[in-house]
């Protein structure tokens, strides 16, 4: 059951990690690295988005409960698991971002759901 | 994934480069694949030793309940295998964002979905966990997922 419930956490602030990060990083534009001080330039660029505050905010959330998961269970049940916020992520694109559903995307969805599954009874 | 669908999400000082000339945006694009590649090849490799080394990590701080999170909580922050998964980990997201910078996430999260069964084989091998045939072909099923769900 705590299992459960971290692994839940995990999946559903990873989701929202991607979708903000992915949104962010694109806004502000590309990175280009050439040397020591880019870095830091390149970090303040990507800070500067509210986008991708929220979505390391997220990530950390994610990363508390991933890790938390993990005195618990196998890491190789564990990390299977978290791919179910792609299911989050493409429910998101396709009720919020207006995204087609393909039939290749649904196949996505479907394997994923499938190989949690079979990761789950795994254990 | 051609020109085509990148260009409208392209916004700014990025969107005046593409315009210089049809046949440059074309290479620096291709310059861009080649180097998101390499990238996430060394995100991938990175980051799955990142989730080994917390897992070993996790596993010596033990089971986490209640009136023991904060114990739990300096007990894994003080842990060297936590730690070092901590800093693998942020080597794969600096990679993985610079990466997004780059390109598309219908390019770069396929590449990232390696990852699932690279993690599962190497707690197989490193941390000797129980892998059996139907966690074997659930990682594999989820990793195909990902590539899947995010290619379109």
């Amino acid at each position: 059951m705590k299992v459960a419930v971290a692994l839940g956490f995990a999946i559903i602030f990873g989701a929202f990690g991607d979708i903000l990060l992915s949104v962010g990083m694109r806004r502000t534009g590309g990175i280009a690295v050439s040397s020591p001080q880019d870095i830091l330039h390149a970090a303040k660029q990507a800070f500067s988005s509210r986008f991708v505050l929220l979505g390391v905010c997220s990530m950390a959330l994610y990363f508390a409960s991933y890790i938390a998961a993990l005195a618990w269970v196998d890491v190789s049940v564990a990390n299977p698991m978290t791919a179910l916020s792609y299911l989050i992520a493409s429910i998101y694109a396709i009720a919020f971002a207006k995204e087609k559903v393909n039939p290749q995307r649904l196949l996505g969805i479907i394997l994923v759901i499938a190989g949690a599954t079979l990761v789950g009874l795994s254990s | 994934m051609d020109k085509t669908t990148v260009e409208p999400s392209v916004v700014g000082p990025h969107g005046e480069l593409e315009e210089t000339g049809n046949t440059m945006s074309t290479t620096s694009h291709r310059r861009n694949k080649v180097k998101v590649l390499a990238a996430m090849t060394v995100a991938v490799i990175v980051g799955s030793f990142g989730d080994i080394s917390l897992s070993r990590g996790m596993k010596m701080v033990g089971a986490i309940d209640p009136p023991t999170l904060v114990d739990a909580f300096v007990c894994a922050a003080t842990n060297p295998y936590v730690l070092g998964g901590v800093g693998l980990l942020i080597t794969f997201l600096f990679l993985y964002l610079a990466s997004l910078s780059w390109e598309d996430l219908s390019f770069v999260l396929p590449l990232s979905a390696a990852d699932y069964v690279l993690v599962t084989l190497l707690a197989y091998f490193l941390l000797g966990e129980d892998v059996n045939h139907l966690r074997w072909l659930g990682s594999v099923f989820v990793a195909l997922g990902v590539a899947l769900v995010a290619r379109t």
